[in-house]
């Protein structure tokens, strides 16, 4: 027989009794009792200590007072932490127990989606389309409205058999609850042939053919996707633009899915509208133009609003292209056989020259200051007419008054009249802005009210306002918000701060008075991350250096999001407060993190195009032969290796001059500062970018980068490498410049970059330290130091030109030079400074600068023993200035240069020469005059070449788009072949035949007067 | 047998000695709350207003409830609004003529107040929510009626009797035009009032943690 807890006693008297007992004793009973205990149920509440304690308004040892008891559970619920709260009274001895029973509130935390997903959609999407924004109050219902969006989203994109199930975690200290959304898609639906409804005036294949759902040719139909199907309407109404049918309209009603063929039938419903041609009538305008200036294409509908704004727009346009007089009108004719035509009719009137700008009444500001702010231009070369139209006219005049009531003028009142026919010339106009300062307002006094908790002594200094300085409502604009900002930085979310103005004791003074109101000050109760799988904690952990009770800067979490992000291993960094709107002062600080794929992979084709050639093929092209050399390159990057935020990357370059890979392993924040890189490579490259000769080259290098700031960074390195050159000039074939050679070389660079615009700098200036020591104690087979500096400045003259200048001076000395080597060929040929080109001396094709090979003489004035082939041998010496005036050519986006490079690539540093002339050596070739072959005075080549050129930029958003001609005013002089021998005749020349017979016989050549150059970025 | 007694007696114990003293009955949209002191405290003051014992049964919690949910709705629109509010001194007018009318002294009304668990300042916010409610309702609904003519002429029409009785000696349309105006407004006021009431409530989620008052 089963035993009731209350079988036979339900009803009992006894029982009947006691609960009439309970019945009695109700909440005011309790009143005005000792409070003798406060319990809270759970022990563990989602309330800090310091919050709690400020919403508890009964006290233990305090008589209880229900109204207290009220107003507690109003201030615990304000703090929006909890879902419900219920007090409980018990007596104990003469007073009274109380117990707060709470459930506390849970909030939205990681959001994560699983499963084997079909991109589109991506899972980025799929989490932001659920729509729970981190640290806001979890609901049960908004994760049925999640999981019905997504559904939704999976259906649009064709993945109409998709299931989406839901997962929730919380965490029992924060109550955070982290979401997970198990999505399994099924497979995706294809189109199928539409259902076509309306006014359509197109065939439906046609249509077919717009919507681009089926793939030409085959006829199949495309897997569903939102792009796809958004793209399908917008390609039908592409189609009718073209037609001219600018009103078209194409709504799909329904999309139709058959899960027996997973086929997704459309329905559209189309509108073709009538064909619209817009005309400019009496004045030429581009159709282009007409189509950017007339908003009816745009907007895809005709009303006589739109009409009249694209009216305007073309009397603009007209007015900035020197027709100041221009009337334009738009009438629209009746519709007529499907056609509506759109006629504007423009009366330019006379073109006329804007050829003065005057000022008047402006003592304060110079005509300089003021023209800086100004739209309209006067006629220059580079714009004929100048630049002037009526709105530009109002904007300046809006312009010039900003400008007075910035500085204090807040009565400033500025006309401008235009003056046509100027000084007697019919078609010149003048316009004259007329400026009446009024009086410049002071502020006398400024105060603060209201700043309790936090001191503003230090805003002062960085307020706009002071005393004694003009007074303008712009700079109490810009002050209340760096004040709230000051606050906001501090903890104060809810500060606000109001403006009080009065009259000071003097005429045209301000006493100035911000009142600020504080409001609660908040602290970080503890930071909680979530989101990470892979990456390991102590990584996210270092970069977020919130301490627990220091107020919350909302611009410091922001920071720290940033920085988050600059790891480069995050797809997305999310940072939130738990329950922002909550009155509680100590909350979490949250960080969602996502995690970015592990993998990445570029490729890229490319083209080079240069002035190739080489020894391996060809003595006879000493200075060069245009060549073009295809180029395959790319990248695959695994990063946050081992969860460590570190990055492996193999990279490769193939082209016919050079095939690269690399190994690196990159360690940002190296040693802890997270201004400090570490990379480490290897390295195996075979080059011929220098055609003198070849080199495979094997390496591996250590580099620590250390930022110092913005503009300043130094990297120390120590690479060591293995360089195998090969080179069929006879004169350099030897065991000293073709042995493989091993080099330890420890260098270091200092950059300090403080350009506006690295791309395309106006102002600033960039300068470059990089010097190098190699020596056996590093390991390597030869000594020499290595010095490389550089110094670049940019400087602004007037609004529109920038005069840049760049110096390079370098050097590569040796020392304690082993038995064997002198100090010619004790440098290996690759570690020799080459230069010439579009980035260096554009003087020279690429590295055609310096000094060049002119064979081997022996016992001199003897017989030469090798034949000088001419080809550059590179230097141990660089230097080369450049100046350039860049100025604006034509419209905003060409520009145009003048340039003057000079210098050159040098033996040694003593040998650098400013001279003009190219010097000789003082020997002859041939060295026999008795053959009776006329001899040729040996060049040498220590001196300046200078070359001047012209280029055009166009400014692109990778940079300006590059192309300069130079021409060469010295060009050098050199001996070597003119002949297409093949390079096994010449090389075979005995030193018999050298300067005798025909094939073995260089001539004297000179390097090309005119240089060409095409490329991305300025020259420096 | 006398261990069940034993248990039975400490579990009713338990019962008898544990009382709830206040909750939170109603949460509307996670941001505001009914708690049950609210509820008690509203059917103490109608009560009082209208003279009548305190009722807590049930039905009258719910009504009760229900008035206060109202009360956060108009309460939320007032704030987001900016409309005016009714100051205590306005409230005290009221209170003093409750005062003349119903009692002889403050003595007495306090009494009697306090014979409700209620006192004077409880009356007082009454008194300035209501005046508060009355001029948001003219001020948020009483500028959006129009009433026409052909609406004052049908009421006219409809009604002529009634009118005849409510406003003796005057019996022609347009001795009544603004009579019957001034009542169709108030007419069409209440129905946007508990229109926009009902649309509220239709809006917002309003959780019940207790199931009666639901």
């Amino acid at each position: 027989m089963k035993k009731f807890l209350f079988a036979g006693h339900l009803f009992s008297p006894l029982f009947l009794l006691l609960i009439a007992v309970s019945g009695v004793l109700r909440a005011q009973d309790f009143n005005g009792r000792t409070v003798a205990e406060i319990q809270y149920d759970p022990q563990q509440q989602p309330i800090d200590s310091h919050d709690l304690q400020d919403a508890q308004l009964v006290r233990v040892g305090e008589p209880l007072d229900s109204n207290q008891v009220a107003a507690t559970i109003d201030r615990l619920f304000a703090t929006g932490l909890y879902d419900d709260i219920q007090v409980d009274a018990e007596p104990a001895g003469n007073g009274v127990t109380l117990r707060f029973i709470t459930r506390s509130r849970r909030f939205i935390g990681h959001v994560d989606v699983e499963g084997k997903l079909s991109d589109p959609p991506t899972r980025a999407v799929i989490a932001s389309d659920a729509e729970l924004n981190l640290g806001t109050p979890f609901d049960p219902d908004a994760l049925n409205t999640a999981k019905a969006n997504i559904e939704q989203l999976l259906h649009d994109n064709g993945l109409y058999e998709a299931q989406v199930g839901t997962a929730t975690i919380e965490d029992p200290d924060t109550h955070q609850v982290t979401i997970r959304f198990l999505v399994e898609v099924g497979k995706r639906a294809r189109y199928e042939m539409p259902v076509i409804k309306g006014d359509t005036k197109l065939s439906d294949a046609a249509i077919v053919r717009a919507t681009g759902w089926r793939i030409r040719f085959i006829h199949r139909w495309r897997q569903v996707t939102q792009a796809l199907t958004d793209k399908g309407t917008d390609g039908i109404e592409k189609k009718y633009a073209k037609q001219n049918r600018l009103t078209a309209s194409v709504d799909i009603t329904s999309l139709d899915y058959n899960p027996d063929t997973r086929r997704l039938k459309p329905t559209l419903e189309i509108n073709a509208g009538p064909k619209i041609t817009i005309k400019a009538i009496e004045a030429k305008v581009r159709k282009s133009k007409l189509r950017e200036l007339v908003p009816v294409y745009e907007e895809g509908s005709v009303d006589n609003d739109l009409l009249f704004e694209g009216a305007h727009n073309l009397r603009d346009y007209f007015q900035s292209k020197g027709y100041p007089d221009v009337q334009v009108d738009v009438r629209r004719e009746p519709l007529k056989n499907d056609q509506e035509v759109i006629n504007y009719y423009i009366s330019r009137g006379p073109r006329r020259k804007l050829v003065h700008i005057g000022f008047v009444g402006s003592t304060y500001f110079t005509e300089t200051t003021i023209r800086e702010r100004i739209f309209l231009q006067e006629n220059s070369l580079v714009m004929r007419y100048g630049r002037y139209s009526e709105i530009f006219r109002q904007k300046d005049k809006e312009a010039i008054e900003n400008l007075y009531q910035a500085n204090g003028f807040r009565d400033v009142k500025v006309n401008s009249a235009v003056e046509t026919n100027y000084k007697g010339k019919p078609n010149d106009i003048a316009v004259t802005f007329h400026i009446d300062q009024g009086k410049q307002w002071l502020v006398n006094k400024l105060e603060f009210t209201g700043a309790v908790r936090l001191d503003v002594a230090p805003l002062r200094d960085q307020l706009a306002s002071a005393e004694g300085q003009p007074y303008a409502d712009v700079n109490v604009d810009s002050d209340r918000n760096r004040i709230l900002e000051y606050y906001y930085s501090n903890g104060f979310p809810a500060a606000s701060v109001t403006i009080a103005t009065t009259p000071g004791p003097e005429p045209a003074t301000i006493n100035l008075t911000y009142n600020i109101t504080e409001g609660p000050r908040e602290f970080v109760r503890s930071v909680v991350v979530s989101g990470l799988n892979r990456t390991r904690p102590y990584l996210v952990e270092r970069a977020i250096n919130l301490q627990e009770g220091e107020p919350i800067s909302m611009v410091k979490v922001s920071d720290i999001s940033r920085q988050l992000a600059d790891l480069g291993i995050f797809a997305n960094v999310n940072s939130a407060l738990q329950d922002p709107d909550g009155t509680n002062r100590y909350k979490y600080v949250l960080y969602d993190l996502e995690e970015a794929a592990r993998y990445s992979m570029r490729f890229g084709v490319g083209l080079e195009v240069g002035q190739f050639g080489g020894t391996t093929t060809n003595l006879a092209q000493a200075g060069g032969a245009k060549g073009i050399s295809p180029i395959l390159a790319g990248d695959i990057n695994r990063i946050n290796f081992l969860g460590r935020g570190e990055t492996i990357s193999l990279q490769f370059r193939y082209s016919p001059l050079e095939q690269r890979e690399s190994l690196n392993y990159i360690v940002p924040r190296f040693l802890g500062s997270p201004k400090r890189t570490g990379t480490f490579s290897i390295l195996y490259d075979t080059t011929q970018n220098v055609q003198t000769f070849s080199v495979r080259r094997e390496q591996a290098s250590l580099q620590i980068s250390q930022r110092f700031n913005r503009a300043s960074t130094m990297l120390m390195r120590f690479i060591y490498r293995r360089d195998a050159p090969n080179t069929t000039i006879p004169a350099l074939n030897t065991p000293a410049f073709t042995s493989a050679v091993r080099l330890g070389e420890l260098s270091g660079s200092y950059i300090q970059d403080h350009r506006d615009n690295p791309a395309d700098a106006h102002r600033g200036f960039w300068n470059t330290v990089d010097g190098g020591l190699a020596g056996n104690f590093f390991g390597s087979q030869r000594n020499y130091v290595r010095l490389l500096g550089r110094n670049a400045t940019y400087t602004s003259l007037g609004r529109n030109l920038v005069f840049a200048r760049q110096t390079q001076i370098g050097l590569i000395k040796p020392y304690r030079i082993q038995a064997g080597f002198n100090s010619f060929d004790v440098i290996p040929l690759p570690e020799r400074f080459f230069g010439g080109g579009s980035v260096s001396m554009r003087g020279f094709g690429d590295n055609q600068a310096g000094p060049r090979d002119i064979g081997t003489l022996s016992e001199l004035p003897g017989t030469p023993v090798t034949p000088p082939t001419g080809f550059p041998i590179g230097g141990d010496a660089i230097f080369f200035n450049t100046f350039e005036l860049r100025f604006p050519l034509l419209g905003p986006n060409i520009s145009g240069v003048f340039f003057h490079d000079m210098g050159n690539i040098y033996s040694t540093l003593s040998d650098i020469s400013l001279a003009y002339h190219q010097p000789d050596t003082g020997f002859l070739y041939p060295a026999k005059p008795a053959t009776g072959v006329t001899q040729i005075p040996i060049p040498a080549f220590n001196y300046a070449v200078q070359a001047a050129g012209f280029g055009i930029r166009y400014k692109t958003p990778l940079g300006p788009v590059r192309v300069d001609l130079a021409y060469t005013l010295n060009p050098p002089r050199y001996i070597g072949f003119d002949m297409n021998e093949p390079i096994q005749t010449l090389i075979a020349c005995t030193p018999q035949e050298i300067g005798i017979t025909k094939s073995c016989s260089p001539i004297g050549q000179q390097l090309s007067h005119f240089q060409f150059f095409f490329s991305i970025g300025q020259a420096f | 047998m006398r261990s069940r007694l034993i248990t039975l007696l400490l579990l009713t114990g338990a019962i008898a000695s544990a009382v709830v003293i206040d909750r939170i009955a109603i949460i509307i949209d996670n941001k505001m709350i009914v708690k049950d002191s609210d509820i008690r405290r509203d059917i103490r003051v109608t009560s009082f207003l209208n003279n009548q014992r305190p009722d807590l049964s049930p039905a009258s919690q719910k009504q009760a409830a229900n008035r206060l949910i109202d009360q956060i709705f108009i309460r939320r629109e007032i704030e987001l609004g900016g409309y005016p509010q009714a100051t205590l001194q306005q409230a005290d007018q009221q209170l003093d003529s409750l005062e003349k009318e119903r009692f002889r002294s403050q003595t007495a009304l306090n009494a009697a107040l306090r014979s409700y668990s209620l006192n004077a300042l409880d009356l007082r916010f009454r008194f300035q929510w209501q005046l508060t409610v009355l001029r948001f309702i003219n001020s948020r609904f009483k500028p959006a009626v129009l009433i026409s003519d052909d609406e004052i002429e049908k009421y006219y029409r409809d009604h002529a009797a009634e009118l005849r009785r409510q406003f003796p000696g005057r019996s022609s349309l347009n001795d009544l035009r603004d009579d019957i105006r001034d009542l169709l407004t108030d007419e069409r006021v209440n129905q946007q009032f508990f229109a926009w009431l009902d649309a509220q409530r239709k809006d917002t989620k309003i959780q019940y943690l207790e199931a009666d008052l639901r």
